[in-house]
């Protein structure tokens, strides 16, 4: 079992893993938006493995969210019921207050919800331009000429600095920027809500340091309200406003970064608790 | 004797032939590549193709190629209606499962043609397509040429429709990843729908040609199915220009066999070639890895 002695903490955990600080921005003011995104009593049951296990949660508009917990906690099922991958056991979730629990992936595309998977899937026989087209062709925007499309891509690859690779074929891109062809093509298809699975996921901490700002950039300047799975718990406490934390398929935190770390409940689940230390 | 002549006139024709082949195979390698289904009843919509022309012909006396567009579209129906009524029930389930029912369902068309046309082996050509044509000791007929071309112009019009058209794209993107499709905002049942309805219509377009090449009859689907199963192996499961070279491969390859060794030979080279391929390079000569 792991030891500890008292004075190492989560936080330390948090601050001391890597040298370089990372500089956390100001927070833009707590999101006051209208409800985007919501989940009441949502569960999902494998045989008699309680993956997710009642959770209950909302997502104002504007907002970055982070998911965050232990391996096996339930992030990546929350994840494919809320993208329509899984059929929920029970509960019900509601995108701009309509239920969207049963709806294939397409119909909530173009509802304005979209997601990356956390191992990248690029289509790899297209090059990232027509990766991103694929997208922007397809998506929420439904028919259109094919100049406003062009310059929609244009402006999505401008936006995640792929443009001077659009001639490239995916397997030739770095891990960081098939992770950003990965966003491109979620942003491409002109989301309200990005539902993001550990983009962080792989990179060093000089590439973190640099996708850190991109995940806000899409906040402001794209206006996209932001979900995201990490694993990475700087990363997520330099971005995000809120974080939920899973255990076991249950959520035992939401609220400030900064309170999660002082939170018993998940200290306990991250670092199995200090009184069996 | 075997003269410089006989050897480029049996190319000749197996190129000719391989080309044919590759229109017969082409629906079968299609749905298969996109779908994964592979389609066992792909013959018998093929022959529904041939029936539909050959009652054309000795109703109307329509000539067979002005029955192309109905003889697809016949079997583009059939096809569409199979996948409503019965593979959408069981798509998401196994692979298995599509290979068992094509099958059963290949056997019921069958049997429904013997009843509806009776176990005679029918050929629909025409007096003028059957004209020989020499060129330097070469010959060729007109039909030939005709059917080469057609089949040429459908695999052609296909890869167009798949590389420039939205709807063709759609069904490139749902080929390479189902789920980032869906993500895209592609509808990937309804891709499924339309690209086994496509490969209805494909079949349906070789059955004609078939018949006034060859001849149909209640059971030739599914020496059909076999051969477009061989070819597409042989291409590479996905790779449409893939399946004219596998075609060819296997044309001039069953003539070469028939001019050089025995013509009861000629089943033969298309299995061992079949087998071959699956022990050298089992993704196919353009297959992607899978």
């Amino acid at each position: 079992m792991k030891s500890r002695t008292n004075g190492e903490g989560l936080r330390d955990k948090v601050a001391g893993a890597n040298p370089a600080p990372v500089t956390i921005a100001p927070m833009t003011q707590p999101a006051t938006g209208a409800t985007l995104l919501e989940a009441r009593d949502l569960s999902k049951h494998f045989g008699g493995l309680r993956a997710v296990a009642s959770i209950s949660f909302r997502v104002r508009q504007g907002e970055i969210v982070g998911v965050i917990g232990p391996n096996g906690a339930g992030k990546t099922t929350l994840f494919a019921l809320l993208s329509g991958f899984l059929p929920a056991t029970s509960g019900e979730v509601l995108f701009e207050d309509a239920p969207i629990l049963g709806l294939r992936p397409d119909t909530l595309c173009h509802l304005g919800m979209a997601r990356t998977f956390q191992v990248v899937r690029p289509f790899p026989e297209m090059t990232v331009f027509e990766n991103v087209k694929a997208a922007a062709v397809f998506g929420k925007q439904g028919r259109r000429s094919n100049q406003e499309i062009l310059s929609d891509v244009e402006e999505v690859l401008r936006a995640t600095g792929l443009a001077p690779l659009a001639g490239q074929h995916p397997p030739s891109l770095s891990l960081p920027q098939r992770k950003r062809l990965e966003v491109a093509r979620a942003l491409a298809t002109r989301p309200k809500l990005l539902l993001l699975d550990e983009v962080l996921a792989g990179l060093n901490p000089k590439e973190i340091q640099e996708a850190l700002p991109f995940i806000r950039s899409l906040n402001e300047k794209h206006r996209v309200t932001i979900l995201m799975i990490e694993h990475n718990l700087r990363a997520i406490m330099g971005v995000c406003q809120r974080i939920l934390v899973l255990n076991f398929g249950q959520l035992i935190f939401d609220g400030a970064p900064s309170d999660a770390v002082e939170d018993a409940r998940v200290i306990e689940a991250y670092l199995g608790g200090q009184q069996h230390a | 004797m075997i003269s410089a002549t006989s050897v480029v006139q049996s190319l000749l024709s197996g190129m000719a032939e391989g080309v044919n082949y590759s229109l017969y195979c082409l629906g079968l390698a299609f749905v298969f590549g996109i779908v994964r289904i592979i389609n066992l009843a792909h013959g018998e919509f093929l022959v529904l193709g041939g029936y539909i022309a050959y009652w054309l012909l000795v109703k109307w006396g329509v000539n067979p190629l002005l029955a192309l567009p109905l003889a697809a579209a016949m079997a583009g129906v059939a096809a569409f209606v199979s996948y409503r009524v019965f593979l959408q029930r069981i798509r998401t389930s196994s692979e298995l499962n599509t290979l068992i029912l094509t099958f059963g369902l290949g056997i019921f068309l069958a049997n429904l043609y013997l009843q509806l046309w009776t176990a005679d082996i029918r050929n629909i050509g025409v007096d003028w397509m059957e004209q020989p044509l020499s060129f330097f000791g070469i010959y060729v007929s007109v039909g030939e040429i005709l059917t080469i071309l057609i089949s040429l112009a459908v695999v052609f019009g296909l890869y167009f429709f798949l590389t420039r058209s939205r709807t063709g794209m759609a069904i490139r993107v749902t080929a390479i990843d189902r789920d980032a499709a869906a993500l895209a905002g592609i509808n990937v049942e309804r891709v499924d729908l339309v690209a086994f309805t496509i490969g209805g219509l494909l079949a349906g377009v070789g059955g004609p040609l078939l018949g006034m090449l060859a001849h149909i009859s209640p059971g030739a689907g599914l020496h059909i199915t076999v051969k477009a199963f061989i070819l597409t192996v042989l291409a590479g499961v996905g790779s449409i220009p893939g399946l004219l070279v596998a075609g060819m491969i296997l044309g001039v390859g069953e003539a070469l066999t028939v001019t050089f060794i025995n013509a009861s030979y000629r089943e033969l080279f298309g299995f061992a070639l079949f087998i071959a391929i699956l022990v050298i390079r089992p993704s196919g000569l353009f297959g992607r890895r899978l």
